[in-house]
């Protein structure tokens, strides 16, 4: 065919890219060929405890390809594919891993996978699928708090409070976790219900089980703060400060407190300390701005929306549209 | 390299980086990472494109400098010297990248 092209420019050019499309194709097979299941083993290995998730799952993909099907090398698998975020693949492969080859960390994983890929379109089926396989997971070893915790946030992501608390009290019957914690958890389905006294109830059996503990303080103040009781709410923020004076979050609900009271001198006082502690809060930023708009310092509210929109907040960034228009 | 039929070239290399662009596609694939196969390519191609010209012109700069120390003929050489690097730029990219691709 070639010797039909009278071009001998046009006909050299064909030769030579067929020559080399030949080259890359022969090149690729025998390379192919060359990689031993061994080697591309050890290397996903090393890659996997380095954690160096995506390097390792280019290499899985590899040994997979090459018909590979060890239990623990699809464990393995998932796991760095949970790690990148491709959660519906994840779940793919700790399927396919034999069930017999299980134990709590595979469960979990498991779980995990069926519940990050459950979150997005809210999958109601695949929320309890995940909780099946961490009760088997609990089944196998009831000490493992990370359990519970992934099981109360499935069963709370479909509304199912009440099973939800009864993790968490089971929880609660060993000793080896935080209790405060999980008092706090059942506070929050309670809050999540809209039943703030019986939320309230779980907050101080938390701060009552652990003195220390900052989060039952802020949670109480935002239960005072739900039933119009602002007094008692600036007490609990102001109690969780005496406990960790560097915890950001009283600090903005404190400043977000005084803003709705219109103490807006206030607020940007509080708000100021929040970003003393953290200058990235978007919320912190967003309040200040809000604050010195309404005292009408307008220069300084836009260059506090500026920073709270670059941090992610969306609200700021109406706030910027609003000023511009001003 | 295809120095009378320039379009030939670029619909061989275009159809070369569109293979290309399916083992790009298909290493990300695993993390989720899943682009349109055809605006892909076409970035890419611009991209290999852009480069090689930029490697060829500074390659036609070079050699005329020297030629120009060595005081050589430069009559009908610009053009087809700028096209044949360029050509092969381009082919020796895409082999690299090819070959990075799928290395394990």
């Amino acid at each position: 065919m070639l010797r039909k092209i009278p071009d001998k420019n046009l006909k050299y050019s064909f030769i030579i890219t067929l020559c080399f499309i030949a080259a890359v194709v022969c090149g690729y097979f025998i390379r192919d060929l060359n990689y031993s299941r061994e080697y591309l083993l050890q290397k996903a290995s090393k890659y996997y405890s380095n954690e160096e998730h995506f390097r390792a799952a280019r290499y899985f993909t590899k040994v997979i390809k090459l018909n590979v099907s060890d239990p623990e090398v699809y464990k393995k698998y998932g796991t760095s594919l949970l790690k990148l975020g491709n959660y519906a693949l994840a779940a793919k492969y700790f399927g396919l891993a034999s069930s017999d080859s299980y134990d709590d960390d595979s469960y979990y994983f498991l779980g995990a996978a069926l519940y990050r890929k459950a979150s997005g379109p809210g999958d109601k089926e695949t929320f309890l699928q995940a909780v099946e396989y961490i009760e088997k997971g609990i089944e196998l070893n009831p000490d493992s708090e990370k359990l519970y915790l992934l099981a109360g946030l499935c069963l709370r992501a479909v509304g199912l409070y009440e099973k939800a608390r009864d993790f968490y009290n089971k929880a609660l019957t060993s000793n080896k976790f935080n209790k405060a914690g999980f008092y706090n958890l059942i506070g929050n389905t309670f809050d999540e219900e809209g039943n703030y006294k019986e939320a309230m109830l779980y907050y101080e059996k938390a701060s009552k089980h652990d003195n220390s503990f900052v989060v039952a303080f802020c949670n109480m103040g935002d239960m005072f703060v739900k039933m119009n009781d602002y007094e008692s709410a600036l007490q609990n923020y102001q109690k969780a400060l005496e406990i960790d004076g560097k915890f950001i979050a009283p600090h903005i609900k404190i400043a977000s407190l005084y803003y709705y009271k219109n103490n807006f001198a206030e607020s940007a006082r509080e708000a100021l300390k929040a970003l003393k502690i953290n200058t990235a809060d978007n919320e912190a930023n967003y309040i200040l701005g809000m604050s010195y708009k309404k005292l009408g310092k307008y220069k300084e509210s836009l260059e506090y929306f500026k920073k709270a929109a670059f941090y992610g907040n969306d609200k700021a960034v109406k706030e910027i549209k609003r000023l511009n228009v001003l | 390299m295809f120095y009378n039929k320039k379009y030939l070239f670029f619909i061989i290399a275009y159809l070369m980086n569109l293979v290309l662009c399916f083992f790009i596609n298909s290493r990300f694939a695993f993390a989720g990472i899943d682009f349109n196969l055809i605006l892909g390519s076409v970035i890419i191609y611009g991209i290999i494109l852009i480069f090689c010209f930029v490697a060829a012109l500074t390659s036609l700069c070079s050699v005329k400098f020297f030629r120009r120390i060595f005081k050589l003929k430069t009559n009908n050489f610009v053009a087809k010297f700028l096209w044949n690097v360029f050509a092969g730029f381009v082919y020796l990219l895409m082999l690299i990248t090819f070959i990075k691709v799928t290395e394990y």
